[in-house]
């Protein structure tokens, strides 16, 4: 019992403070949903008040390691709780929206593989939906708490297996600590790699295979035949999960395979080249055989992003201003919190150099370590996609594997081992201060400011709930229309259309419905018709906010003054033969046409 | 599996979980004995029998265990989408059962032996410490109470729902005329249901927030087959110079209408 207490250390009053932290998080989404305006400093010092005591304690000399794999996974569940309490009982990020409705179709009809019209590469790599079908079927919960479920223990595993990891490769519990506090400070970690997608199971999952692959790499040789086995199911699992991440874990098990090389200069165990092998062959087949639609959804991104970094280099473009969101109705983030950001960034950069002679050091024979160095440089350089506007989304997708080289090279700069006037806590105070400071700056980094809290999509109405216009559409296509109803709407009704509303929605470009929707008249080459008939789309739903196009920011409450789209663009609906206004809540109309349209 | 106290409590715990959690009718409370089937002993399971003669750190047992029983469920979908029946509750719990039992099997037929003892940690926290660990816990269920409550936001500007569609299996004869309020307040609406250019139907109700009522309309009087416009018009009683909602249907005559 006395060891236990001992492994146990200052779990307990700092336990405490996450749970504290978390409730000030969760009280300032809750101004932020009855619309108070709630001082976002709120928010900030919640998140603090769960991770500075973690960090703190994380910077000692005397913590156990298995005190300090829980203080990870303490940091992990808690952070992945600032994304719950800002959006229970409902999903309201753009594609977890979309994995819902794939998940309540396999909940639905017993099969994988049913069409998703918004994004139709998602039917095709089921994991997560598969996963939290095991649940929803089993319990009858629903997507969100299921999805909530098996996200938030994918985000602990993925916090405990990087621990494992850079324990394993720095041989430092304390270095792996820091590390993994310093990679919960990546872009997307406490927002977007928290939503209920496909990336938030396939990197967890990512980071097990390198775990175990170094794991393997240290065991005896007559052990290889036993980590084959989570090694295979960790790669497969992720190669029906994620198709970038399946990519990107050959990409960087090939870099590992050479690493080895260049280390041992042989091809023999432990070189890890036949899973680099196993994961292309995998990722390739499922690709050509399951999910070839894929060509088709990463092309345009990738030779957009191309093309973007080519023209904003050439002059051809201006280069995209960092901090602007997609939209009108994305507001500037404020002027210190550009400045934590940027600080963020600062401090890394400051610390790489420190890191890197680290590695060089210590473990320039360690392939892992060599590898993690190139992550780290290369992270940095897809800072500058960010300045190419279509390049943005690449970049920032990248930075998350990156940001794993990253954060062990940083927390490798030995700041933890600085003691001015030989005061090692002012040292360790230093450091907590920084991974705080890139803790809330990737936060503010990743995602947008006006979206850091919460907006309300439901509200109390003299003791009664009252729903936003998009999700009362939702709800009403939900009870009211045949459950194979096909729509065509904006971005922000389509997608709760498909969740909650549980019914097909098309959106956006392809099939062009936002421009039929948006222009003032249909067109004098007549596209619009044929397209509907195509698509069997019997419903037109028409929004006269401009917020409707906003797949982030559209599914809230109005308020006064927002901008509106021309009337023409919405009554041209009305001029169709046989077509009928069949519902109107004001901004919003459906209308239902004719059956041969 | 004699012997071994860690598989035996992992297949008892699988059939127990599985039986549970299918049986239990509320998803929360069923929730309980899902997780671990789904989230832990499957891929113990796997692990054992993967390791069988040798010894891994709890720590690393834990991360594989997990791990393993994620990739499970990755994977399982796909095998049971091509099972008879599909994916269901009941195919996932057998499933993960067998995953689980055949890991065991394998796991105990491959160990040495050697039955591997349980060490359960005997958790003793001081009262102190306990409080504190229980304080963080109810905070953070407090957090996801106040996350998932919902609260007045009286900036959000209210509306009202309105709409008209066919009554089921009524040939398009019958429709339902439809009102919700989403409003912030009480509101008196007036309502005129316009069917073909003779009949009108006029509702007045009162609507609190959150409320419907809908008005059923049907079959018009006209020769059968015809299709008869129907507009409804919802009023405001305070203003009822102002059309606040209006919406437009059809009706097909049978013929034997009122």
């Amino acid at each position: 019992m006395a060891s236990l207490r001992k492994k146990s250390g200052h779990l307990s009053p700092i336990a405490l403070c996450a749970g504290l932290g978390l409730l000030a998080c969760s009280y300032a989404n809750a101004l932020s949903r009855q619309m108070l305006d709630p001082n976002p400093l709120i928010l900030w010092a919640g998140i603090l008040l769960i991770a500075l005591p973690i960090l703190y304690r994380l910077t000692s000399r005397d913590a156990s390691p298995r005190e300090r794999l829980l203080l990870v996974c303490l940091l992990g569940i808690s952070l992945y709780g600032v994304k719950v309490v800002r959006d229970a009982p409902i999903f309201s990020f753009s594609d977890e929206i979309i994995h819902a409705f794939n998940a309540d179709q396999i909940a639905t009809h017993h099969h994988l593989f049913h069409l998703n019209p918004i994004l139709p590469v998602t039917p095709s790599y089921p994991g997560l939906e598969g996963a939290a079908s095991s649940l929803m079927t089993i319990t009858g919960l629903s997507s969100y708490w299921a999805g909530t479920v098996i996200v938030g223990a994918a985000k602990v595993l993925m916090l405990a297996a990087l621990f494992l990891l850079f324990s394993r490769v720095s041989g430092s519990a304390r270095t792996a600590g820091l590390a993994v506090a310093i990679y919960a400070g990546n872009f997307n970690f406490l927002y977007w790699g928290s939503q209920f997608s496909y990336e938030s199971l396939s990197l967890p999952l990512f980071v097990v295979v390198l775990m175990a692959i170094a794991e393997r790499g240290t065991a005896p040789r007559s052990w290889t035949r036993n980590w084959a086995v989570p090694i295979v199911l960790g790669i497969s699992a992720i190669v029906v999960t994620h198709h970038l991440t399946s990519y990107a874990l050959a990409v960087f098990l090939a870099g590992l395979a050479l690493a080895y090389w260049l280390v041992k200069r042989d091809w023999n165990w432990p070189n890890p080249w036949p899973y680099s092998v196993l994961g292309a062959v995998l990722a390739t087949a499922w690709l050509l055989l399951v999910a070839n639609s894929t060509f088709g959804y990463l092309s345009p991104v990738l030779g957009g992003a191309f093309e973007a970094v080519f023209n904003t280099a050439s002059g051809e473009a201006p280069p995209r201003g960092l901090f602007e969101g997609k939209g009108a109705a994305a507001p500037i983030t404020p002027v210190p919190a550009r400045a934590v950001a940027l600080l963020a960034i600062v401090l890394l950069l400051a610390a790489l150099p420190f890191g890197l002679r680290h590695v060089w050091k210590r473990h320039r024979r360690n392939p892992f370590a060599l590898v993690f160095g190139v992550a780290a440089l290369a992270f940095f350089s897809t800072l500058a996609l960010r300045l190419a506007p279509a390049a943005w989304e690449t970049g920032n997708r990248a930075g998350e594997f990156l940001f794993i080289g990253l954060a062990f090279v940083v927390a490798g700069a030995g700041l933890q081992n600085w003691a001015p006037r030989n005061r090692p806590r002012v040292g360790r105070a230093a450091l907590s201060g920084a991974i705080a400071v890139v803790l809330v700056g990737g936060a503010i980094a990743g995602w947008p400011w006006d979206l850091e809290l919460a907006s309300p999509v439901r509200a109390k109405a003299e003791g009664r709930t009252i729903s936003s216009p998009s999700l009362a559409l939702a709800e009403w296509a939900r009870r009211n229309t045949e459950p194979d109803a096909r729509f065509g709407a904006h971005l922000a009704d389509a997608r709760l259309l498909l969740a909650p509303g549980d019914r097909i929605a098309f959106a956006g470009k392809n099939p062009d419905i936002q421009d039929m929707l948006l222009e003032l008249n249909f067109s004098r080459q007549n596209w619009e018709l044929p397209l509907l008939r195509e698509n069997g789309i019997g419903f037109i739903v028409t929004d006269s906010r401009e917020l409707s196009l906003d797949a982030t920011r559209g599914y809230r409450f109005s308020e006064d003054g927002e901008p509106a789209f021309p009337k023409r663009a919405i009554l041209k609906f009305g001029e169709l033969p046989g077509a009928k206004r069949i519902y109107s809540s004001g901004e919003i109309s459906v209308f239902e046409l004719a059956e041969s349209p | 599996m004699r012997g071994h106290g860690d598989l035996r409590l992992v297949a008892w715990g699988s059939l127990l979980c599985a039986a549970v959690a299918l049986v239990l009718p509320w998803p929360a409370a069923s929730l309980v004995f899902a997780a671990p089937l789904a989230l832990a002993l499957p891929g113990y399971a796997i692990v054992a029998a993967a390791f069988a003669k040798r010894e891994l750190d709890p720590p690393l047992m834990a991360v594989l265990s997990v791990a393993l029983s994620l990739s499970t469920l990755a994977l399982g979908a796909l095998l049971l989408n091509y099972a008879p029946g599909g994916i269901r509750g009941f195919s996932w719990a057998v499933l993960l059962l067998l995953v689980s039992l055949g890991g065991c099997r394998a796991a105990a037929r491959r160990r040495d032996g050697k039955p591997a003892a349980i060490h359960l940690p005997r958790f003793r926290p001081q009262r102190l410490r306990l409080g504190l660990s229980l304080g963080g816990l109810a905070a953070a269920v407090v957090a996801v109470a106040l996350a998932s409550a919902t609260l007045p936001a009286k900036h959000a500007l209210g509306f009202t729902e309105l709409w008209v569609l066919p009554v089921p299996d009524s040939g398009r004869s019958e429709a339902k005329v439809g009102v919700k309020s989403e409003e912030q307040e009480e509101i008196e609406f007036d309502l005129a249901i316009r069917i073909g250019t003779d009949q009108t139907v006029r509702r007045s109700f009162t609507l609190k927030p959150g409320e419907e009522t809908s008005v059923a309309i049907g079959p018009p009087v006209a020769p059968a087959g015809t299709a008869v416009p129907v507009v409804a018009t919802l009023l405001l009683d305070q203003d009822p110079t102002y059309v606040y909602r209006r919406v437009k249907g059809s009706l097909t005559a049978t013929g034997t209408g009122p």
